[in-house]
């Protein structure tokens, strides 16, 4: 019996896998099973000590060059053969876009459950999972009644432990891959700098408080610190500051972030309506009057190019730490 | 052409939900229902490819009885006919892919569209394993889509990217938002569809063993997450107020 | 005096100029009655129409509010009675010579004074409303008008002719009873030196000048130019509007016969918006008051009624040359109502304020021709501003415009003595707070005031709390008529519940909406706005004020929907008084007021170009007062945001909150 990990990659193993693996062992721990996780793609030729301390028992790499870019049929094939082969009663994935596509796919090929984007998995008697239901509103402890069973890990929900130097056992396989229906015309790595408003998960917005067009510089600062979508209220977009495609509000686009930075926006209930279903909300403002500091989650009363920037360095510290 | 959208029937995203007395549901009385707002594209999209080809669109839905709203609403922005499959509401994603694809392959569909993900669920499974099941092609968060000599052009979204592909058909698409924009339903279509009668699939018309479909996922429990805006004002010197907001959004929210 | 033969070519000519008269006029008819039946019955006290259409004739009511420009129009109208008699005098004379409509008596002497007298008057009715015209070039005139220059000409050349061909007549001293030709006859000296072939041959002349431009004027009327409004001004105002003016028509959904909704051919308009057209003389008042007309916005109103009354003319004729058959072609001659006679974005622009309408001498009613089209482009396109969509929505589905939970409709009640409807089921006031007033951080704290104002107060009230859900009276305006009426079921419905006497509300297009649109789905509630709910407390004294120990300068804004829609302009103002506030006056208050930009769905809209809101905050603060009054949630943040975008150190309060700055706690 063994807990299968899925380690997605792009190029290099993304930290997401690594996360999964961490969250994998707890039940590992727990139920006393073998730990193994499964690498599509290229060459393995990391160096292995990203892998230390994880308690993997082995990886199994299936290298190809044409198992470098995602594809869903040759996936979930490679995924239920090695999942079969090693009596996986567990199967863990990194919640990501192509991860809950292929959970989906591989539950459906080995006719088993699957709990999507979960915050937590835990072993008791079986498999168990806490997930947010009904757009975060809900959260819901579920659990297995049959085994095997799926679950897709949200990423940045687990912390990455390490215990010790003990490095997996690397089993390369180099298989015929299956033919697949779809093909790969291009693949785009988004445009640097550049991160959709739409379905952004960070968006930092700007308002009348920052005071003129000259200042949206470091509000793009703080966007490319943190991997975010710059956002504008309908203030600035009338002053002629930045260009409507920016605009979040009620007659702009209705965003619905983790994480919501607004700064220098008074919170008229025609922005709120646009963003006020992001998880998080954020308000750096002069005004200590302004409505948003009624809708938001952390509030500083400041001002924001003094703010902002600091932010910014601060996140970056912390990351290259 | 048949083209097939699959759409669901969700609690509107603006309700405040109350968890049930045995505390593993939710009291859903008096709570608006509207079509999952991610369906909407998928509908819309499925229309464009009927005014671009011709064709026919069927809207499949499995619920309830008061889904027959949702499908409606399909009907009034422009679908052809609806499908209701019944007897699901125990269902979880293994069983409800199955009778879902057992319910789509009475139609024989070149096309499925549907949503990324149902708004109460947010499971984005449900499709792609039905996808799985009739053995078709299939590819997630789609923000354009084409048809080309036979064949879906199509581009996915990935973080930090997408992913430019080709599909031969039969396929299924999941919907990202913004790949279009849904029409609004103008009133003849409204009336046309409040009149519309709605074909019902039951599991045995389907010929499915309800036994086979039981869930084998379990909710234990159910708690809400925290409501209320936390209003929490950050005092001190910039440079404190900013390092206390980084440890709280990464560790205590983790929303970086 | 005219020859046989003359005789004979005006007989043919007049006998044709009458039946191009009557087939014109029969065609304008035909015209007009191509509409559909009109929602209101425009006969419906009738001695008091034509009484009141009488006055507005002769007594010239509405043009005398530019009292120089409208005097010298009475002029002309009062002369153009006195001269039909004249007319028919000198084209019954050709074959009748000497005729007199009045015999020999005295009054024919008396009668003919006046004529003399009018002729002169009339001419300088025209050279003044000439010079005020091409000199001046006041602002809502069409610059450089050739169709007013011609009718200018033909009614000064028909009384310069007039005097003229009396003149010569006196002269040839072949004209009777000349003593009573007061100008003529003294005019008849010009041409005492000629030679009596010359004379004689400049009397012929002379009448035939006479005559024809008499017919050209007649003409005039029906080919047509704007002289139309003669005939259809007089009409149009008999049957004007009675009922309220911001009632917009119940459409019924239901029908199942009905291909369409809303306007979008000119033969869906009913007939009294046809006679609209015909009626406008072009005087641009519409168009100078027009907030979006005023911000350089796509609708302008007098190019927007012209443009239809061009494209009934164009398109009307052939129209109705294809009633009958099938066929019913998309735009005749290529040319669509919506699109090509007036633009979309004219559509759109409307806030429906109602100044046009307000300031319109000819009674015509702008607002629901837009209103109307606006149903067809969204009920049957869904072809409206995209930014509505959401709007549309969130009010369908959480029963408010922002898409906030409809749970949440009582959290600004909260730790606050508000009973809800739902634990009382009865009460004297059922106050309906809407959605600004409940969701909107500035707004709930107008909510609150009045809270505080019922309790200090001991009314016997309650809310309905999250029963409440938006009546969606500004998606109505926008057209949305399928989802006013879904929300208008939902709301009767929950009100049938309970048990009260009056609604209160503090917006007044929740106001307008119960009160003057509910009773057409047949209920009939007592409505009352704050502003007068407010003025009966204190005339009854049911609150006890403490005045203001400085007594602040205000201003109050009207808003469109209570003031120029309901009429409703001194119960704020008397409730302001007595709060102990210095009412401040100014010249674009109570029935000129500017809209705030907010109306006609315009809260949910972008907008482009100059801002209205921006506007009337100039024209308000110009008053020169300290603060700002309003008794509109929606005037209240149009004004709020523009101060702050100003930088104004200038305030806006609601009636309701400056009252209960002064009640004794």
């Amino acid at each position: 019996m063994s807990i299968l990990v899925i380690l997605e990659q792009r190029g290099n193993l993304k930290i997401c896998g690594l996360e999964a693996a961490s969250a994998s062992r707890k039940v590992a721990e727990a139920s006393g099973m073998t730990l193994n996780a499964l690498y599509l793609g290229r060459a393995f030729d990391e160096n292995p000590s990203v892998l230390a301390g994880l308690g993997i028992s082995t990886l199994y790499a299936y290298e190809n060059e044409d198992l470098h870019y995602y594809s869903n049929e040759r996936y979930v094939h490679i995924l239920c053969e090695l999942a079969r082969e090693l009596e996986a009663k567990v199967i863990v994935c990194p919640a990501t876009a192509v991860g809950k596509e292929l959970c989906a796919s591989a539950a459906a090929r080995l006719q088993i459950e699957l709990a999507q984007d979960c915050v937590a998995l835990d072993w008791n008697e079986t498999l168990k999972a806490v997930k947010p239901i009904y757009a975060g509103k809900v959260i819901s402890d579920v659990s297995f009644s049959k085994l095997p069973g799926l679950v897709s890990l949200r990423p940045n929900t687990a912390a990455i432990e390490r215990r010790g130097e003990d490095l997996p056992a690397i089993v390369r396989r180099d298989m015929p891959l299956i033919p697949a229906r779809s093909t790969i015309l291009e693949v785009a790595e988004a445009m640097s700098g550049y991160v959709d408003l739409t379905e952004a998960k960070i968006i930092v917005a700007g308002g009348r408080g920052i005071g003129g067009p000259e200042n949206w510089p470091v509000l793009q600062d703080l966007c490319e610190a943190l991997g975010a979508a710059l956002g504008a209220s309908r203030a600035a977009v009338d002053a002629g500051w930045i260009d409507a495609s920016h605009q979040v509000g009620q007659t702009g686009k209705v965003v619905c972030p983790d994480l919501y930075i607004a700064c220098g926006i008074s919170g008229a209930i025609q922005h709120l309506a646009g963003m006020r279903t992001a998880k998080i909300i954020v308000a750096i403002n002069r005004d200590p009057e302004a409505p948003i500091f009624q809708f938001c989650d952390y509030g500083i009363v400041g001002d924001l190019l003094e703010i902002v920037p600091k932010l910014a360095g601060e996140i970056r510290n912390r990351r290259t730490n | 052409m048949i083209i097939a959208v699959l759409i669901k029937h969700v609690p509107d995203t603006a309700s405040v939900l109350t968890i049930s007395d045995d505390g593993k549901s939710l009291t859903l009385n008096g709570i608006k229902f509207v079509m999952n707002p991610y369906d909407e594209f998928a509908v819309e999209e499925a229309i464009l490819l009927r005014e671009r080809l011709g064709g026919e669109v069927v809207a499949v839905c499995a619920g309830p009885p008061e889904s027959k709203e949702t499908i409606r609403t399909a009907l009034a922005m422009g679908v052809n006919s609806g499908v209701l499959i019944s007897g699901t509401e125990q269902l979880a994603g293994r069983g409800l892919s199955m009778a879902l694809a057992a319910g789509l392959a009475t139609l024989s569909p070149d096309v499925i569209f549907a949503g990324k993900q149902a708004v109460d669920s947010d499971g984005s499974q449900i499709s792609e394993r039905v996808a799985e099941l009739m053995g078709i092609p299939h590819a997630s968060c789609i923000t354009r889509f084409e048809l080309k000599d036979g064949k879906a052009e199509v581009i996915r979204e990935v973080e930090g990217g997408h992913y430019h592909l080709s599909f031969e058909l039969p396929a299924l698409f999941t919907t990202q938002k913004g790949i279009n924009t849904p029409r609004y339903p103008t009133l003849p279509n409204i009336m046309k569809a409040k009149r519309a009668t709605i074909k019902e699939l039951s599991l045995s018309d389907l010929q499915i063993e309800p036994a086979l479909l039981e869930s084998e996922l379990l909710v234990e429990r159910l708690a809400p997450a925290r409501r209320e805006r936390r209003r929490q004002l950050i005092a001190g010197e910039p440079l404190a107020q900013v390092q206390k907001l980084y440890r709280s959004l990464q560790e205590e929210d983790k929303v970086l | 005096m005219l020859t046989t033969l003359e005789k004979v070519l005006f007989f043919f000519i007049l006998t044709g100029s009458m039946g191009y008269f009557l087939w014109r006029t029969w065609l304008l008819i035909r015209l007009v009655r191509m509409g559909k039946r009109d929602p209101e019955c425009r006969t419906e006290h009738l001695p008091a129409r034509v009484g009141g259409m009488l006055a507005d004739v002769f007594l010239q009511r509405r043009v005398l509010r530019k009292p120089v420009t409208g005097l010298f129009h009475l002029l002309i109208v009062w002369g153009f009675f006195v001269f039909a008699v004249n007319t028919i005098n000198h084209f019954a004379g050709a074959f009748f010579p000497g005729f007199h409509l009045f015999g020999e008596t005295a009054l024919a002497n008396h009668y003919t004074m006046l004529a003399d007298l009018f002729a002169v008057l009339i001419l300088a009715g025209v050279l003044g409303l000439a010079i005020r015209r091409y000199l001046f070039r006041p602002a809502g005139l069409t610059p450089r008008s050739v169709e007013s220059a011609i009718v200018f000409f033909f009614i000064g050349g028909a009384m310069a002719a007039y005097l003229l061909n009396n003149a010569v007549e006196i002269a040839i001293n072949t004209h009777e009873g000349v003593g009573h030709h007061i100008v003529a006859g003294r005019l008849a000296a010009l041409f005492g030196g000629m030679t009596e072939i010359p004379l004689r041959v400049l009397g012929h002349a002379a009448w035939w000048c006479d005559a024809i431009m008499h017919l050209m004027l007649i003409a005039l009327l029906v080919i047509p130019t704007k002289h139309l409004h003669l005939a259809a001004g007089p009409l149009n105002l008999l049957f004007k509007r009675s009922r309220p003016c911001a009632q917009m028509v119940k459409m019924d959904l239901e029908d199942e016969n009905a291909s369409s909704f809303g306007v979008s051919r000119i033969e869906e308009f009913s007939w009294k918006q046809n006679l609209d057209l015909f009626a406008c003389i072009e005087c641009g008042r519409c168009s100078t008051h027009c907030p979006t007309a005023i911000t350089g916005k796509a609708l302008n109103p007098k190019e927007f009624i012209v443009g239809l009354k061009h494209h009934l003319l164009e398109t009307g004729p052939d129209t109705l040359a294809a009633q009958g058959s099938d066929t019913k072609k998309d735009g005749i001659n290529g040319k669509n109502l919506i699109g090509d006679a007036v633009s979309k974005d004219a559509v759109w622009s409307c806030t429906t304020c109602g100044n046009c309408v307000e300031h319109c001498p000819m009674g015509i009613e702008h607002i629901d021709k837009i209103t109307d089209m606006r149903a067809h482009l969204v009920l049957m396109q869904s072809d409206f501003p995209p930014e509505a969509s959401g709007t549309f929505r969130n009010m369908e589905t959480a029963g408010n415009p922002w898409g906030f939970a409809p749970e949440e409709r009582a959290n600004w009640a909260e730790d606050m003595n508000v009973p809800v409807m739902m634990e009382k089921k009865r009460a004297d006031i059922l106050w309906w707070v809407g959605c600004s007033g409940a969701y909107d951080e500035r707004c709930k704290k107008i909510s609150v005031a009045m809270a505080k104002i019922l309790n200090a107060a001991g009314m016997d009230f309650a809310i309905l709390g999250k029963e409440e859900r938006c009546n969606c009276e500004s998606a109505r305006r926008l057209g949305n008529e399928y989802l006013y009426q879904t929300a208008t079921r939902e709301i009767i419905e929950t009100l049938n519940k309970y048990e009260f006497r009056r609604i209160l509300t503090t917006c007044p297009h929740c106001y307008n909406t119960f009160k003057n649109e509910y009773p057409l789905f047949g209920v009939d509630y007592e409505v009352i706005h704050h502003s007068e709910f407010l003025e009966e407390l204190m005339a009854a004294k049911r609150l006890q004020t403490v005045p203001p120990s400085i007594r602040n300068t205000t201003v109050f804004h009207d808003s469109c929907y209570l003031g120029r829609h309901n009429g409703i302009y001194d119960a704020p103002r008397k409730v302001l008084e007595s709060a102990g506030c210095a009412l401040v006056s100014f010249r674009e208050e109570k029935k000129g007021a500017l809209c705030c930009g907010a109306g006609g769905g315009h809260m949910w809209l972008d907008e482009a170009g100059e801002s209205i809101a921006g506007h009337r905050t100039e024209e308000l603060l110009s008053s020169g007062a300290a603060g700002i009054a309003a008794a509109c949630p929606f005037c209240i943040t149009m004004l709020t945001d523009e101060l702050k975008k100003s930088g104004s150190a200038t305030g806006v309060l609601d009636i309701a909150e400056i009252i209960a700055l002064h009640i004794t706690p």
